[in-house]
């Protein structure tokens, strides 16, 4: 098993190196003059474009822009994003906390949602449980995830005036900036523990519900479905047939045996989970202001900032890498019969 | 055993009414829902040039005059015995596919006589949603079938022959997949500009990989089952049992698959159209018509639901379709999985 | 029970920090580009720029034509216009604590010559003071040797001397009436020269001036920090989030009232408004401007200042928007002008250079409906290409309606009848995510097809990247711009607009021989009476000549919560009003 891990995390190199050259491709298929778009924002400046080509060697061939950023990077440089107006790496770590703090709060009650209430329809079927999760769960995810975020924040935060959107208030923020406070993890809610703020942990958790409780709601709609439908395909597989048979309490069955094997599925679907937890989050992050990697990619993209979206694809390599490893895992953990050579 | 008990059933009907999966699927309500909700999408994409001759007449657009008709004379299109009848269903120009602008101002303006369900930014609700189920229909299964057919085949070869040839094919899906679909969708749609074909494209990448890494995965585990082996133990060649044995076991879920997948694409573009990335504004899609609605969603002060309209209308179409889709794709599982065994 | 007692204490301190009194709090979309007011060229880095650096003067509150005394207390110009005199303000301190005397002016202003970055807005100053927009290596050219450098050099220092600690010189290639103004733009403001030396920037001397010129300031210091003479000094920047700014306790003039100003980055329209109205942001960009009026109308805390009222203030906008009709179009390969010839299936390249085309064009467009649609219902006319609140503009100069038979007798007479009979075929693009230049793009496009069914135009969104493209390679026949002001002077939109070297006239090959002599002459007239007669001239040509199709101009109005006072609106600056000026209540 070891052995295994390691060999898949050695070709982690590979793949990023796969990833990056595909988007650098891709951003050669724009003429000089577009991709010094993302230099040029207005009108006025449009009049220096040839210096800005040459400055920026827009116009070279591509394994040479590749070269030059593949040789920054190893050591570390990922150059400068001009849709943020700083360095990469500094954009990426003013941001990756808000991501990856809304991810580990969304994916335990998304899980619990969706595999307890796809397990709950898929128990009951047909029954009148299941139709109305059924239909809950299609209409949430067919509900674009900007449409319940901004009825939330209308409600709870222009309505009732709680909650709000952001980090932070913009008064504990100044403190904040002014000093006095220790960014030990970057992660507020977490360090304003570590700080003995109360006060600030409290406003920092007010502004994740919101976010939090969209996210949740969209993603279990998906994962309710796909646990119900798995699960009923392996209640009627034969193995469940024989135990039953074999005269197995229903209920024990059911747990035991179903689940296990449903979950087979359910940890494919975890690659996909990620992804829309990531998909979800650049969504949730635009409307409640929550500076995080999502978004950094969607102004990158829209701005045709290839160092960020280099810098972007590499980080999302490793990430995705690192799961699919774990996912592999859990597949052998969860069924016995895969064995890897 | 006495005679009387094998009395033959009298059914009514044409054959195929009574074939066994057929008479399963009838007994499911909600599948014949499905169904219909779909014949009835099916026809309004259909008949969509007929059903919209009002505002083709009334609002501002070049789509009777690229079908050789003037504004006047709009109503001839209802009429099954000229030539613009049929050139309307079968092939319009690409200016039809344009919401005709009722007014200039941003404002929705609600149902009225030629406007039957309102406005929204200027642009038709109506026209929009009955010409933009032509398009999520031909984005949905283009990009649907595009997917489970390279799935099928590249899945088949990873699952199949493994070793080598598997690992480089994982790895191409790993690299595909280090991105989110959304944010290498931005990406690309950037690059080739914003239409309908680079959103076919780009959503078309990321659709075989999902089928392909299922099917490598379901026959990995199968490869491994006793049927197998035993059946190869008896002599079988190796394409024979591939399509005589695994094949059928996986086709049927990747049939419940896509079909969710054709319901779920047109969310998908949703989310593009959100970001800008969408079509170009204007163009019938319901994507676009949602987001039209981020400005309204909360109406005005002390008017929470006046532009309801706005969201509703859009909304609910999406809703129907994708829950029209779910209910087809469970009536088939319920269908084929009783039939596989 | 205590703890319990502490959360609800906190919760409940939490929520009444909505609207801190001693905080002003502005959202928008759109990032800070730079803090370099070098560098800068755009006006979300400007409003920040300006209330931290300051210039040697400054605009009087609403006023575009008269200034303040900042960081000089008077000046003088010599009678051929040529030498620009100023004493300095003594007992200035910078944010960092140093001393403020003339070799930081000398630095600051030798700092923009010498740097000229390429898109930035320095050739302002370049032009006057070196003679060229272009930064010093197309000064001096490819095969430059020392001496041309060493020529170069001397121009610098000799364009900016002090003569004492408190009295600088400006020496100008030519007599430039806009250079007192054109001292107003960023480019002009003063910077703390000892501590950005101290911090790696350009040393100021001859030896280091090769490696500076035309680089892209952003990759050093002065992009991320900041020391200037103002009210306020920087406390954080965090790009595309967050910018903070706290009062200054050693501002050498009238101390501001607020201790802090935030300016936040926040994309989504309706969270924004959402803000507004719940106190916790004092301003916010409305996405849809005029349109989502109606969303904060009636609000509580909310004051609306709309020039549209007819008890509202006497403001007027400085953009103006014009749809431009290129003379001279690149036809190869080319989607945009259909075939490219006269044949009813597109247009040729040089298309727009009969005047009765462009009369044609003038008279379709529907002015009316534009300004229902775009500035809901609230729209001026314009008479040139000039904001009505500058030195020559000319209201007694007709302008164009929508005059179908006008323009059907101009189409007709277009290329000796042949368009009216073929017809003609093209698109015109706007780029995406404007929608008052798509509006316009459609109403033209509506006006046009009106008159003969043989005029088809098709109406096309890009992105920036291929709108840029197509531009650069001037295959847009037509295309919808809109330009702000840099500095405070009429021939910083004649020129741009109409005359020969202008920026949007040469890029549609637009040249009146007649435009282009007046416009020199205005360009070096001092005496504003004589400038002002000639800018209407102008104004007259271009209305026989019709260039360019104007579009209306939007009416200005500001929402803002109501425990704001003391702004106003300059439109000379970025932020409208200084943060010094405002308090809370």
């Amino acid at each position: 098993m070891l052995t295994f891990i390691i060999r898949r995390l050695m070709m982690l190199p590979i793949t990023l190196i796969g990833v990056t050259i595909f988007v650098i491709l891709l951003t050669q298929l724009l003429s000089p003059t577009q991709r010094a778009a993302a230099y040029v924002k207005s009108e006025a400046q449009l009049k220096n474009i040839e210096n800005v080509i040459e400055q920026y060697g827009i116009d070279k061939p591509w394994y040479i822009q590749y070269g030059n950023w593949l040789k920054q990077a190893v050591q570390g440089n990922f150059g400068f994003s001009k849709s943020t107006g700083e360095p990469v790496l500094t954009a990426f770590w003013r941001r990756f906390p808000n991501t990856v703090e809304l991810a580990i709060l969304v994916i335990i009650p998304t899980l619990l949602f969706g595999i307890g209430f796809g397990v709950l329809a898929a128990l009951n079927r047909d029954s009148l449980i299941d139709q109305i999760i059924r239909a809950s769960a299609t209409m949430l995810w067919s509900l674009p995830t900007f449409v319940l975020a901004i009825w939330l924040l209308a409600i709870f935060y222009g309505g009732l005036g709680w909650f709000g959107f952001g980090q932070v208030s913009t008064a504990h923020k100044l403190e904040i900036i002014k000093g006095g406070f220790n960014n030990y993890t970057h992660f507020m809610l977490i360090d304003s523990l570590l700080n003995g703020r109360f006060d600030i942990f409290w406003d920092a958790a007010g502004k994740l519900v919101l976010p939090v409780v969209t996210m949740v709601a969209v993603v279990s709609a998906m994962i309710i479905r796909v646990m119900r439908s798995t699960l009923l395909d392996v209640l009627n597989q034969d193995f469940v047939r024989t135990a039953r048979a074999k005269g197995l309490e229903s209920s024990k069955v059911n747990y035991k045996h179903a689940l296990r094997n449903a979950l087979i599925p359910i940890v494919t679907l975890g690659g996909g989970l990620l992804m829309g937890l990531i998909e979800g989050a650049t969504i949730v992050e635009y409307i409640f202001a929550r500076p995080g990697v999502g978004s950094l990619m969607v102004t990158a993209s829209l701005q045709l900032d290839i160092a960020t979206l280099l810098a972007s694809a590499t980080f999302l390599a490793i990430v995705t890498v690192i799961s699919f490893v774990l996912i592999d895992v859990l597949y052998a953990v969860v069924d016995p019969r895969i064995r890897y050579s | 055993m006495s005679e009387e008990l094998f009395v033959p059933i009298k059914r009514r009907g044409p054959k195929w009414w009574n074939t066994k999966p057929m008479r399963r699927f009838r007994r499911n309500p909600l599948g014949i829902i499905g169904m219909i909700i779909l014949a009835l999408f099916l026809l309004m994409a259909l008949f969509a040039p007929q059903l919209t001759t009002t505002q083709l007449g009334k609002y501002k657009s070049n789509c009777t005059r690229d079908l050789g008709i003037s504004k006047l004379e709009a109503k001839q299109i209802l009429n099954p015995s000229k030539l613009v009848f049929w050139r309307s269903i079968i092939n319009p120009p690409g200016s039809c596919y344009k919401i005709p602008r009722a007014s200039y101002s941003e404002i929705p303006t609600p149902p009225n006589e030629y406007s039957p369900l309102g406005t929204s930014n200027g642009y038709d609700i109506f026209y929009g949603l009955v010409w933009g189920t032509r398009l999520a229909l031909l984005v949905g299964i283009v990009v649907t079938g595009l997917g489970v057919f390279f799935g099928i085949i590249i899945g088949s070869i990873a699952g199949y022959f493994g070793g080598v040839i598997d690992t480089v094919i994982m790895k191409i899906i790993e690299i595909i997949f280090a991105i989110p679909p959304l944010i290498f969708s931005m990406i690309i749609i950037s690059i080739l500009g914003q239409s309908l074909r680079s959103i076919l494209i780009a959503l078309s990448i990321f659709s075989w990989t999902g089928y392909a890494r299922f099917i490598r995965g379901e026959i990995l585990g199968v490869r491994q089952n006793d049927f197998v082996d035993a059946a190869r133990g008896l002599g079988a060649g190796n394409i024979r049992i591939m399509f005589k044995h695994i094949l059928p076991n996986v086709i049927s879920n990747v049939l419940i698959i896509a079909s969710l997948q054709i319901g779920t694409v047109v969310l998908s573009v949703a989310g593009l159209s959100f970001l800008g990335l969408g079509p170009a504004v204007g163009t019938a899609d319901w994507g676009q018509m949602v987001s039209f609605a981020r400005s309204w969603v909360t109406g005005l002060p002390g008017q929470p639901f006046l532009y309801w309209y706005v969201l509703f209308w859009p909304g609910l179409t999406i809703v129907l379709f994708a829950l029209s889709w779910n209910l087809l794709g469970d009536a088939i599982r319920d269908v084929l999985d009783v039939r596989s065994h | 029970m205590k703890k319990i007692l502490v959360i609800l204490v906190a919760m409940g301190m939490a929520l009444a920090f909505a609207g801190d009194p001693n905080t002003y709090v502005e959202q928008s979309f759109g990032d800070i580009d730079t803090l370099d007011p070098t560098q800068a060229y755009d006006s979300a880095s400007g409003q920040v720029i300006e209330n931290v650096y300051e210039g040697l003067y400054g605009y009087k509150g609403e006023s575009i034509t008269e200034y303040v005394p900042l960081l000089a207390t008077s000046y003088e110009i010599s009678d051929d216009g040529k030498t620009y005199t100023y004493h300095l303000r003594e007992g200035v301190k910078f944010h960092s604590g140093n001393d403020f005397s003339c070799k930081d002016v000398e630095y600051s202003i030798q700092r923009t010559l010498v740097t000229n970055p390429p898109d930035s807005g320095s050739w302002i100053l370049m032009e006057p003071l070196m003679g060229t927009g272009g930064n010093i290596n197309d000064m001096v050219g490819e095969d430059a040797d020392d001496a041309a450098y060493a020529d170069a050099w001397a121009k610098v220092d000799n364009a900016v001397v002090c003569l004492d600690d408190n009295t600088v010189q400006f020496n100008l290639q030519f007599g430039d009436p806009a250079f007192f103004s054109k001292m107003l733009f960023y480019a002009g403001y003063i910077v703390d020269s000892q501590w950005a030396i101290e911090n790696g920037m350009w040393d100021g001397t001859e030896a280091t001036m090769k490696d500076w010129i035309g680089v892209d300031l952003r990759d050093s210091y002065l992009q991320t920090h900041m020391s200037g003479t103002g009210a306020y000094k920087m406390l954080a920047w965090e790009p595309g989030i967050q910018f903070s700014a706290e009062k200054f306790d050693g501002y050498w003039g009238e101390p501001a009232k607020l201790q802090n100003i935030v300016l936040q980055q926040v994309e989504e329209n309706a969270s924004r408004i959402e803000a507004l109205k719940r106190g916790d942001a004092d301003l916010v960009a409305l996405g849809s401007g005029r349109a989502d009026l109606a969303k904060v109308q009636g609000q509580p805390g909310i004051r609306i200042t709309d020039a549209a009222d007819p008890d509202g203030p006497d403001w007027s906008s400085v953009v103006v928007g014009a749809v431009f009709m290129a003379q001279n179009i690149a036809t190869e390969e080319n989607p945009y002008v259909g075939s490219g010839q006269l044949d009813g299936e597109g247009i040729p390249a040089n298309f727009f250079s009969d005047v009765h085309v462009r009369k044609c064009m003038n008279y379709a467009f529907d002015p009316d409906t534009y300004i229902e649609a775009v500035r809901q219902g609230k729209g001026r006319k314009l008479t040139m290409a000039l904001p009505p609140s500058y030195l020559g503009y000319d209201d007694t100069i007709p302008t164009y309606s929508l005059d179908l038979e006008k323009a059907t007798e101009h189409c007709k007479a277009a290329w000796g009848g042949q368009l009216w009979e073929k017809g003609m075929k093209f698109t015109l693009l706007y780029n995406t995510g404007n929608l008052g230049r798509q509006t316009a793009a459609e109403i033209v496009k509506d006006g046009l097809e009106a008159i003969n069914p043989k005029f088809r135009i098709d109406v096309k969104g890009v992105q920036w990247s291929d709108f840029l493209g197509a531009r650069r390679a001037k295959k847009l026949p037509m295309s919808i711009v809109g330009w702000i002001p840099d500095y405070a002077d009429p021939d910083n939109y004649i020129h741009t607009f109409y005359a020969k070297g202008g920026y949007y006239a040469d890029g549609s090959d637009y040249s009146n021989p007649e435009i282009n002599e007046l416009d020199q002459q205005a360009r070096t007239e001092v005496d504003p009476k004589v400038r002002e007669f000639l800018y209407s001239q102008i104004g007259r040509i271009a209305y026989d000549d019709a260039p360019v199709i104007l579009l209306p101009q939007g009416v200005p109005f500001r929402v803002i919560r109501d425990e704001v006072k003391g702004d106003y609106r300059n439109p000379m600056l970025s932020g409208s009003w200084l943060w010094k000026d405002m308090w809370k209540e």
